[in-house]
């Protein structure tokens, strides 16, 4: 109903808020305003009328006006006593009091008020629905009233006989147009709830859908999420298999070959070896940056002191064949300071950051630092890995913890490198929570550091020796 | 010469595994899974034993519990062999009572090092009772 909102709202005023509150007493009680706001223009009609032709009855024609315009006082009464059934039952009653008086008064059985009774169980279903206890006291209440009026017939003598018969005609009539206006408007207004609890159920069948929609979407992504897992372990196995029989074959051939006689094989085997390794290394960083994407990757934070930690990772490079007479300096500032971290990441980041350093600056030893910085006004430790070699040009810094990017392909030849170091270190980073940075230092040979934020050392405790 | 009880499923690995040891000097047998593991260190009591983690239905760890808990057989030193840097599988190799663990791809020579440690620490052990 276009005007339904402003209805609504002066209606509404009126309602008590329990009844507000649930949808079918909340339709009701509309109704039941709109009855009583409008049924006594439409019921005045008639006394008017009657008055009109009829001005020796003003008495009896007061009372049915007071009765009829009576139902204006309801809306007011149930505002202010909130007594909204016991108000239904009285309005009824009031109703049925005006249509017998009416008929008594004109024409007895044959009385254009008659129709009216109509409106009586129309109005007791919409005001109080259809319940077992509601139809049974209408019943009682029209059966009384009526059984009132028969028995003022029987014992009474006849009806009172105010009007002529041609002028009833003209009241059955209005009688029956201002009945069948005022029921049409019941039933416009009922039809209107329909269709606005007709709309509101689409709404909820709607959203209902969309629930389901996004339970169903919501386990399928877990679905995929557990198909992710089963196929990063399965493929991780899968290709370390044969990694290792390349690796592991080519060393026992290496071992069973005399250079001396064979320089050639050796040669061969050695680069079948390194390429093995090579893959293994690419295959471990893939499936590595696979595990954190889908958010599978274990970490395991524990207070650990850095210094021993970086000496051994520079004891091993030191024994290794890498180096190739190149040096690693540890500097340590650290003052035995202990850093959460997860040890074997920090190790992989250390040995993929000074395999970086190996293979871009050829020459000069390799500097590690560990030290104290001020960071966003925390304390937090840094360990810094400083080449020599001709460092990062500035305009590839943006680019340089992306995936798959390297400094340019023609360096990514030369070196070896498949731009998957950096990103990698970087994240794995991320999951201990520490930062990785980079300083260019063009020429002068690259600075990448790791910021670790550090607690209080005195109160941490080292775990237990296993 | 000590013998060294292998458990691996693959076949490349045992292969690999059983020529580099037993050029190093151990007398090498295998098991191709943990029933077989368990059956095999019961039969032979060897010096050491291998155990490949990764094994099919029944796993490395379990084969180990099942071996620690033969009287007769828990003094024998077990190295877990895993393909994951995993601090959950060092974690776990200690509880169910591995004298070590390692890492595949094997670096023989980290691994070599490793036999031969807990091979003389037991020697010792028995010696000394």
């Amino acid at each position: 109903m276009s005007d339904g909102g402003v209805f609504n709202k002066i209606s509404d005023w009126f309602i008590p808020d329990d009844l507000l509150a649930e949808r079918e007493m909340r339709t009701r009680a509309r109704m039941f305003l709109v009855s009583h706001m409008f049924g006594p223009i439409l019921g005045n009609v008639i006394p008017l009328y009657l008055f009109w032709i009829d001005r020796k009855s003003a008495g009896t024609l007061a009372v049915l006006a007071a009765s009829i315009t009576g139902f204006w006082i309801f809306p007011f009464l149930l505002k202010f006593t909130g007594r909204y059934t016991l108000l239904s039952f009285i309005s009824i009653q009031n109703l049925l009091f005006a249509i017998i008086w009416g008929c008594y008064n004109y024409g007895g059985l044959s009385s254009p008020f008659l129709p009216w009774l109509v409106t009586v169980p129309l109005l007791a279903f919409f005001y109080l629905g259809a319940s077992v206890s509601t139809c049974v006291t209408i019943l009682l209440q029209i059966s009384i009233s009526l059984g009132i009026f028969v028995g003022l017939y029987a014992f009474g003598g006849s009806f009172p006989h105010n009007v002529e018969l041609a002028d009833m005609q003209v009241i059955g009539v209005i009688s029956t147009i201002s009945a069948s206006i005022y029921v049409s408007m019941m039933a416009l207004f009922y039809a209107g709830i329909l269709k606005s609890q007709t709309e509101f159920e689409v709404e909820v069948r709607r959203h209902m859908e969309t629930a389901e929609q996004l339970r169903e979407a919501a386990s399928q992504a877990e679905r995929a999420g557990a198909a992710k897992s089963e196929f990063l372990a399965k493929m991780s196995h899968e290709l370390r298999t044969p990694l290792n029989a390349v690796i592991g074959y080519s060393q026992i051939l290496l071992e069973d070959t005399d250079p001396a006689q064979s320089p050639q094989d050796v040669d061969d085997l050695n680069r079948i070896h390194a390429a093995g390794h090579h893959l293994l290394g690419l295959v471990n960083a893939i499936l590595d940056l696979s595990k954190i994407e889908a958010g599978k990757m274990e970490v395991y934070i524990e207070p650990t002191p850095l210094a021993p930690l970086v000496q051994r990772v520079a004891e091993r490079w030191r024994t290794g064949d890498r180096l190739n007479a190149r040096e690693i300096v540890v500097r340590d500032e650290s003052a035995d300071r202990l850093a959460q971290i997860d040890v074997m990441k920090l190790e992989q980041v250390l040995d993929a950051l000074i395999d970086n350093a190996v293979r871009y600056a050829p020459d000069g030893p390799i500097e590690i630092s560990i030290s104290q910085v001020a960071r966003a006004g925390a304390d937090a430790t840094r360990i810094c890995i400083a080449d020599h070699g001709p460092g990062i040009a500035p305009e590839l810094m943006p680019t340089l913890f992306e995936t798959f990017s390297d400094l340019d392909d023609h360096s990514a030849s030369k070196y070896g490198g498949a731009g998957l170091g950096l990103p990698l270190c970087s994240r794995l980073c991320e999951l201990m929570g520490a930062t990785l940075g980079v300083r260019p230092h063009e020429g002068r040979g690259a600075r990448v550091f790791i910021d670790l934020s550090c607690e209080a050392s005195a109160d941490m405790a080292l775990p237990q020796a296993a | 010469m000590a013998r060294i009880l292998l458990v691996e499923d693959n076949e490349l690995n045992r292969d690999m595994l059983t020529r580099r040891l037993q050029r190093s000097g151990y007398e090498v047998a295998c098991a191709h899974d943990g029933p077989q593991g368990v059956a095999m260190a019961d039969a032979l009591t060897p010096d050491l034993i291998l155990m490949d983690v990764a094994l099919g239905e029944m796993d490395g760890w379990e084969a180990t519990l099942l071996i620690k808990a033969r009287p007769r057989l828990a003094a024998i030193p077990i190295i877990a062999l895993t393909a994951h840097a995993l601090e959950s599988d060092r974690r776990r190799s200690v509880e169910v009572g591995c004298s070590d663990f390692d890492t595949k791809p094997v670096d023989f020579g980290r691994l070599l090092a490793k036999v031969e440690r807990h091979l003389s620490a037991n020697l010792t052990l028995a010696a000394a009772s």
